[in-house]
């Protein structure tokens, strides 16, 4: 494959480069004038652009026209004298301004799901406070809090400070939670704990509907993982040309996760820990000059899991004495990755970015024993460790050449590998710590990808744009029956401005994926006929079309429309046929220059078809999933409103899916599954008004409903299903209502 | 087939390199658009735009002098140096006197009815915002598609929403709407209650990367937040180590953990008999039948539930 990317890709892409240098330096030599004139202004003003085009911080850059180099190609003014622009008028704010918002919420129910990112899941009253603050001094000095939630667990604060333009550091402060279930039980004592055991009095049987102390033993648990992140950072801006930042970031994630725990033909969920903590650094430096700049980097992510093995008792008569299985935890990692970035913007006709990048994975985590059951000979390791490493490339390159206001040309490469080379050693495995069985050589994946992607934008009228691109991708593979796959991306895109109310998009895009499947690699025990979708060969074309209106001066209309059809040719079992359709529908207008509405209605449609087979002579089987989704929502603003009322907002959303699976069966006249449902809507409401000069009152009001119909949870208790003992989880169906009274004073 | 497609890739390809290179050399050959004259400057900078727009009705204009644009002490921002007319160009015409019923001239950037296209307004902003995060804007998505800078970002303001976590999705799902619809759904990340941004994946400003994303590969994006599933496992299973989208829908799904699809299904597209034979389940397996372990809660999960792989001596098959 790479050789075919040598063959064909490369030098025409090569070629291409070359020419577009080329064009571009002779483009410039036919302007000289232009070219002398843009020197002369440059010189003129090299000292002030090159500090201002070296410097950067998005949020802090700032400069202007002086700095354009687009401008530079048009007759200027002469230069104004800005030191008789006394600026008298500007009212520039220095000191405190900002506000702080401090109040109460009520919480009408307990309802977990409703809590999941938001952290209002129980009844109850909880404080409601958010803060803006900024101090500014005339030197530029600053410091920035921002916070929001900061009364519930959803809290998130962030503190910047420094002197603009030349230094910066901040800090910030995070929590995301995340609320699955508060309706599960368990039996199992220290449930999410990495040990989890039976109660003493516990009797075990061979189906879940024969446990004797099964209701006496349930306890409820809630499925709960809370995210916290603290970091800090600075950056230094200095004049001669450098830039430094650097970022420091650590996160953790604790709480508990359902997790499927099995004993051959026998399982249990359990509520498994998770206590994870991540830090990551970043570290960069830069150098840059008026047309290019150049970048290095370093990225560190350290993962630390603080649970090695997760032990459990076998609630089931264990086979052979198997009564007790350990799992391993995600193992600890290392990943270090460095960087090499720059852009050279030789003029508009010509630029060139790139980076690459070269990283690698450590994972040298201590091997648990093959086995905790004591009547089976635990088998001999070849290691104590896999003493993992994957070594990461990557490469981007991108050329982009305006040679006339009409036409773009880009062509980009880009490269990925993933390589995995952790040791290959032979385990023997014990089944579910129940028996023991082959031994089997660990398959350490890899794969490399390249991408060749060269795309034309020509502006045929000044209301008529066309796009064509092509692009072509090659992924090689270890270890799969797929070694090497091709695929052909052809896109089409017209925009146009009949009239300039009036605006249309239409892309068209056809895919093909070849691929070099040798079925012998499939193994024996798969079927023959499978084919895995990502590899498999497929012919995909899509469509996507928008349309915005402006049907007044103040009310604009905005359609699109996506359809996209996936064939996988060759496949008789697998993932044969994908379609989506969506299709939305956008208002948005504004009354003055205080009140404005939005609308919208979003409709999607995810068809696939699923074929399969018992066994190689066992029935032949076809699924069909189709999910339907429905989205709407408007809202208005005010503003200002009349009076003392400052500000009024209303939301609403509404969002609906079905999801329908039907399974054809040959010679089979099963009963069809229930529809999957899931309905929610939420509607927000606040008002605020002034009480004295720098007070407001705010009141809000927020109600929300979820439900949902999930026949692979709805009815299944602890002990419905005979060779699982399940934790029960359900499914919403609540209605919640949030009050909340704030005060917001502002400082000015 | 293979071969075949390769040559209509060769020849596809060819042309479309080859019809590149002429529509170069073509512009090359068209001269750049004629110089146009610019207006002057106004006579006192800002002084001479707040007569008119310091005013009540422009209050909302104001808003500038407390944001990152209006510090006069930093020379890089427009009000350390031409003022307002360091983004809005020249404006000695917009600000001389009009004669009875004559329509007063636009300012040239940025503003109703400017006279510069969009491309050259974002020149303005690009030619001091030239910082490495905007390193792949030419010929990036958004520069193609003729999204102008102040689409997204809000100048005169104190602080711009798009730089918000809270805020950002806001503005970005105004135009992507069907991403809008999908973070609406029963399972997503959290956009839709602020505690996301856009930007956390995605890099706006331009990235070669697929998606525009910030990291350079999908999984890399993924193991910023989870970096948990990074590994590398002793048993890995193949297609996470590849892309996470193969069985996560990233924006939204009406299935629990983003997944594309339900397991079994979402399994057997991939998995036909290797261990145990891939029953089709059908409704025969649901509570008020003969409940399955291999349909119902975890599904395949039940027992196989460590699929984003192992590092346990005997989880071969995912189950330790």
């Amino acid at each position: 494959m790479g050789k075919m990317i040598r063959e064909q890709s490369l030098p025409g892409l090569l070629l291409t480069l070359l020419c577009l240098a080329l064009v571009s330096w002779s483009a410039g030599s036919q302007e000289p004038q232009q070219e002398q004139a843009s020197e002369k202004l440059a010189s003129e003003e090299q000292a002030s652009q090159e500090q201002a085009n070296q410097e950067l911080a998005s949020e802090e850059l700032v400069g202007g026209i002086q700095g354009s180099t687009e401008t530079e190609e048009n007759a200027q003014p002469a230069k104004p004298d800005t030191s008789t622009w006394l600026c008298e008028l500007c009212p520039y704010n220095y000191g405190l301004s900002g506000n702080i918002l401090i109040g109460a919420q009520y919480v009408s129910d307990d309802f977990f799901e409703f809590g999941n990112f938001r952290g209002l899941e129980d009844e109850g009253v909880f404080a409601d406070a958010d803060v803006d603050l900024q101090y500014r001094t005339e030197q530029a000095d600053y410091i920035r809090i921002y916070g929001e939630n900061l009364g519930i667990d959803s809290r998130t604060l962030t503190a910047k400070g420094g002197r603009q333009g030349v230094y910066g550091v901040w800090l910030e402060y995070d929590e995301i939670p995340y609320y699955r279930a508060d309706d599960t039980q368990t039996v199992f004592t220290g449930a999410g704990t990495a040990n989890q055991v039976l109660p003493p009095d516990w009797v075990r049987a061979d189906n879940s509907d024969e446990f004797s102390a099964l209701q006496s033993s349930l306890r409820d648990v809630n499925i709960r993982q809370q995210r916290q992140s603290a970091g800090l950072g600075f950056a230094f801006y200095l004049p001669e040309h450098w830039h430094y930042r650097a970022d420091f970031k650590r996160t953790t994630k604790q709480g508990d996760r359902i997790q499927g725990a099995a004993f051959i033909f026998r399982a249990s969920e359990l509520a498994a820990p998770v206590d994870y903590e991540t830090t990551q650094i970043n570290i960069a430096i830069g150098y840059g000059r008026d047309r290019w700049e150049l970048e290095a980097g370093y990225n560190l992510s350290i993962f630390d899991n603080r649970d090695q093995a997760l032990r459990f008792e076998n609630p089931f008569t264990g086979i052979f004495g198997a009564s007790l299985g350990e799992m391993a935890r995600e193992p600890d990692n290392e990943f270090h990755q460095f960087t090499l970035s720059g852009s050279w913007r030789q003029s508009r006709w010509l630029s060139l970015a790139g980076q690459v990048a070269f990283g690698f994975i450590d994972q040298d985590q201590q091997f648990l024993a093959a086995t905790v059951n004591p009547n089976l000979i635990n088998p001999d390791l070849p290691r104590t460790n896999l003493d993992g490493e994957v070594n990461t490339r990557a490469m981007r390159l991108r050329l982009t050449s305006n040679p006339f206001n009409r036409l773009t040309a880009r062509a980009q490469f880009t490269y990925d590998k993933r390589d995995n080379d952790s040791p290959r050693d032979s385990y023997v495995q014990v089944i579910t710590d129940t028996f023991v069985t082959d031994a089997r050589i660990n398959e350490p994946f890899s794969h490399e990808r390249y991408n060749v992607d060269t795309s034309l934008d020509y502006r045929l009228f000044s209301f008529l744009k066309l796009s064509g691109s092509f692009k072509h991708q090659e992924t090689k593979r270890v270890l799969q029956e797929v070694r090497n796959t091709d695929t052909q991306l052809y896109s089409f895109r017209i925009q146009a401005t009949p009239f300039h109310r009036l605006s249309l998009s239409v892309d068209l895009n056809r895919e093909n994926r070849d691929n070099d499947l040798d079925p012998a690699l499939l193994g024996p025990q798969e079927n023959p006929s499978l084919r895995r979708f990502h590899f498999a060969e497929k012919d995909r074309d899509s469509l996507r079309a928008t349309l915005d209106y402006a049907i007044l001066d103040n009310l604009y209309a905005g359609l699109y429309m996506e359809i996209a059809d996936e064939d996988y040719q060759d496949t008789q079992i697998g993932l044969s046929d994908a379609r989506d359709e969506s299709y939305g529908l956008d208002l948005s207008a504004t009354f003055g220059e205080h009140i404005s509405a939005h609308a919208f209605y979003a409709r999607e449609s995810l068809k696939a078809v699923i074929r399969g087979a018992d066994n190689i002579t066992g029935a032949a089987w076809q699924a069909q999933t189709d999910d339907d989704f429905n989205t709407l929502g408007f809202g208005i603003d005010f503003i200002e409103l009349p009076g003392k009322w400052v500000r009024a907002v209303l939301d609403f959303s509404y969002a609906t899916a079905d999801g329908d699976i039907r399974i054809d069966k040959q010679r089979s006249n099963s009963p069809a599954f229930p529809q999957l449902e899931t309905e929610r809507f939420t509607l927000e409401a606040s008002l605020e008004r002034e009480l004295y000069n720098n007070l407001n009152l705010r009141f809000a009001y927020l109600v929300a409903r979820l439900t949902e119909d999930d026949f692979f949870r709805d009815d299944v208790n602890p002990a419905t299903v005979p060779t699982l003992l399940s934790l029960g989880e359900g499914t919403p169906d609540k209605t919640v209502h949030v009050i909340s009274a704030t005060l917001r004073y502002t400082f000015q | 087939m293979y071969t075949c497609r390769k040559m209509t890739f060769a020849l596809t390809g060819g042309s479309l390199l080859s019809l590149m290179l002429l529509c170069t050399l073509v512009g090359a050959v068209e001269a750049a658009a004629g110089d146009e004259e610019l207006p002057d400057y106004s006579s006192a900078g800002a002084d001479t735009c707040l007569k008119c727009h310091g005013d009540d009705e422009s209050a909302h204009l104001l808003a500038l002098f407390d944001g990152p644009h209006g510090v006069i002490a930093d020379e890089r921002t427009p009000m350390g140096a031409s003022q307002c007319e360091s983004c809005h160009g020249p404006g000695g015409e917009h600000a001389a006197r009009v004669g009875f019923r004559q329509q007063r001239p636009p300012m040239p950037a940025f503003g109703p009815n400017a006279l510069w296209s969009k491309q050259r307004e974002n020149e303005v902003c690009l030619g001091c915002h030239q910082d490495p995060a905007r390193r792949f804007w030419d010929g990036g998505t958004h520069q193609s598609q003729d999204v102008s800078c102040v689409d997204c970002h809000s100048i005169h303001t104190r602080r711009d929403p798009v730089t918000v976590q809270s805020s950002q999705p806001e503005v970005c799902l105004g135009c992507h709407t069907r991403q809008r619809a999908e973070i609406h759904r029963a399972y997503t990340h959290p956009l839709r209650f602020g505690e996301m941004a856009c930007s956390d994946c995605h890099q706006s400003h331009g990235s070669p990367n697929e998606f525009m994303l910030e990291s350079m590969t999908i999984n890399q994006n993924c193991y910023q937040c989870h970096a948990e599933k990074r590994g590398p496992y002793l048993w890995e299973h193949a297609p996470v180590t590849e892309d996470c989208t193969l069985c996560h829908r990233t924006h939204g799904s009406n299935h629990p953990a983003l997944l594309t699809r339900r397991a079994p299904l979402l399994c057997q597209q991939c998995h036909s008999r290797s261990g145990h034979p891939s029953v089709g389940r059908t409704g025969e397996a649901l509570p008020d039948g003969s409940p399955s372990v291999f349909l119902l809660s975890g599904s395949c999960l039940n027992c196989h539930s460590q699929v984003h792989g192992s590092n346990h001596p005997s989880g071969a098959m995912l189950n330790r």
